[in-house]
């Protein structure tokens, strides 16, 4: 019986670390390779839109790596990295290439870099949408050339054929752009021809790492699929796994806990069996694959909509909490006038404010809007530029403070402002403008493929 | 018996850009079904809650997991001026206040 071992380092790796002894730990189990997943659309479209990699310096990040190389190295074991430096277009792949290269010559490293471009360009997205080859994902409308022409930058979501033919063309450590999570784990899977069904729900179960163990966090999981089964072992003694852990992770950031799309076809888990082997592991059966008739990949992009300002302010004259709401709409309303004057026009700037300790978390859902003895508040300006913002925002400011309710007693302020001065500038503000799928005749036409000789110069 | 005080988690996070998804778990099989059973829980309860009409919330009973699942629209997409919850975390609180008709 083919046995194919995968080890998960963890659920998302950038400079925050990992329990090396677990890493080590893994790799004396003998794993066919090592993953992680270094990216995602959690933490918004700032990083698709800025080229910047998520919250950690540079610094961090190359000792994670530095440790997780030399590791995986020593032990001859593959290093399959998917979606680098947080949304995997190809600036955060040649930052993250570079990086290998510079550990590489410092520790006198020498392999096979295997890497994934997935940026996609102007010419070939307008040329899909003229085929007729993408089409909307989830709510979003369907997608025009104006669109693709005013996003920063478009990446397309790869599946694991890209590990495969890295792998193939003999990389001994892949740094992929954007891909699925589960591409990384599915790969060495796909390459060696085993059961789709469940080589697909063993990659989606390792895909977090030790967030499918107890007590949960950032960890390392060893997977091994069978013809018939999978199980999965956290590889830290201090933890444990259960078939309600297991089974439950499947409800982790997905719309629906049974079925996955994928860029070949559908994960079907409603059929599938979890049942513990001992108090730390768990085994699974069942699981089914569907092919699609034809094989797609998530198009993510993101555009620049101005640059943006925050304010924030508390409240706490009682008069002043309960006219909140004429006393909002007297700076906004001096907010627009201020507009005006500038020349802007209403749809290019805009404020938004949520008001903490009443509503401020759910907005219009929250089914209990009571206002505390106090409230604070956020206030986001966006405009086209930092100096409009600056301007937008310190009208907002000084209206919230003087402007006249009825009842008014606090006459020498309505607001107070924690910090000097009261409003500051962000940067620039971005949102996701494509979120579609895109048919492809061949898993690697998105991409492409280089794999380099590197290090060796200690 | 408040929802709350009955599960052993209820969460909400992302499913994709365009969505929240909630989920209310159990490590006791015989409340999962007490509470499945009472019929209290449901895309209904989901909609009331949030303010949202019935059909724009899909809710599963997940028993593998002996959880439950609803997901349902955001108001912003995620990460968009104006979205108050970038990683949607904090979206499950109206549920915890759902009364259960069991002991």
């Amino acid at each position: 019986m083919t046995e194919l071992r995968c080890l998960s380092l963890n659920g998302l790796m950038h400079g925050n670390g990992f329990p090396t002894a677990s890493l080590d730990a893994g790799l004396d189990r003998d794993p066919h390779f090592v993953g992680v997943d270094a990216g995602s659309t959690d933490g918004g479209p700032y990083f698709l839109g800025s080229g910047e990699n998520m919250h950690s310096s540079r610094r961090a990040v190359k000792q994670v790596y530095r440790t997780l190389l030399t590791r995986c190295l020593d032990a001859d074991v593959p290093l399959l990295v998917g979606s680098a430096a947080t949304a995997g277009a190809d600036v955060h792949v040649d930052w993250t290439a570079a990086l290998v290269r510079e550990i590489a010559a410092a520790e006198g490293l020498a392999f096979d870099l295997g890497i994934v471009y997935c940026e996609q360009s102007i010419g070939d997205l307008v040329a899909a949408i003229e085929s007729g080859r993408t089409e909307p994902l989830d709510e979003s409308p369907p997608l025009d050339v104006a669109t693709v022409e005013a996003a920063e930058r478009v990446v397309a979501m790869a599946g694991p054929e890209v590990f495969v033919e890295a792998l193939d063309r003999g990389a001994d450590v892949v740094v992929a752009g954007r891909c699925s999570d589960v591409a990384i784990y599915k790969a060495m899977a796909v390459r060696e021809g085993l059961h789709e069904g469940l080589a697909t729900h063993l990659a989606k179960t390792i895909e977090c790492g030790g967030l499918i163990a107890t007590p949960r966090g950032g960890d390392c999981v060893l997977g091994t699929l069978t013809d018939d089964a999978f199980t999965v072992t956290p590889t830290n003694p201090a933890k444990r796994t259960d078939p309600l852990t297991v089974a439950s992770h499947l409800l982790y950031e997905t719309a629906d806990p049974t079925r996955f799309v994928e860029p070949r076809g559908v994960l079907h888990t409603g059929d599938a069996t979890y049942d513990a082997v001992d108090d730390r592991t768990v085994r699974v059966t069942g699981s089914r694959f569907q092919r699609a008739d034809d094989y797609t990949v998530k198009l993510e992009g993101a555009r620049e909509v101005g640059h943006r300002g925050v304010a924030t302010a508390g409240i706490r004259d009682p008069t002043a909490v309960a006219e909140l709401d004429a006393l909002l709409t007297a700076a906004r309303t001096a907010v627009d006038e201020k507009a005006s004057r500038l020349g802007l026009a209403t749809h290019a700037f805009s404020i938004d404010v949520r008001v903490y300790g009443r509503d401020g978390v759910m907005g219009g859902r929250e089914p209990t809007p009571d206002a505390g003895h106090e409230v604070g508040l956020f206030v986001e300006a966006v405009a086209p530029d930092a100096g409009t913002v600056d301007d937008l925002l310190e009208e907002f400011t000084y209206a919230l403070f003087v402007s006249d309710f009825p009842g008014r007693r606090t006459t020498a302020g309505n607001a107070a402002f924690p910090t000097s001065p009261a409003h500051a500038p962000v940067g620039p503000a971005y949102e996701f403008s494509v979120w579609h799928r895109l048919r492809v005749a061949d898993p690697l036409d998105p991409v492409r493929i280089e794999v380099e000789r590197v290090g060796g110069s200690a | 018996m408040r929802l709350g005080a009955l599960a052993d988690v209820v969460r909400s996070k992302n499913a994709g850009i365009h969505y929240v998804t909630v989920d209310v778990m159990f490590r006791d099989r015989r409340t999962f079904e007490a509470v499945r059973d009472s019929g209290v829980l449901s895309a209904a309860t989901v909609a009331d809650r949030y303010g949202l009409p019935v059909d724009d919330v899909r809710f599963f009973v997940y028993e593998p997991g002996l959880a439950f699942k609803a997901t349902f629209p955001r108001a912003h997409i995620a990460g968009s001026p104006g979205d108050p919850d970038l990683y949607g975390a904090q979206q499950h609180a109206p549920l915890l206040d759902v009364e259960v008709p069991i002991e």
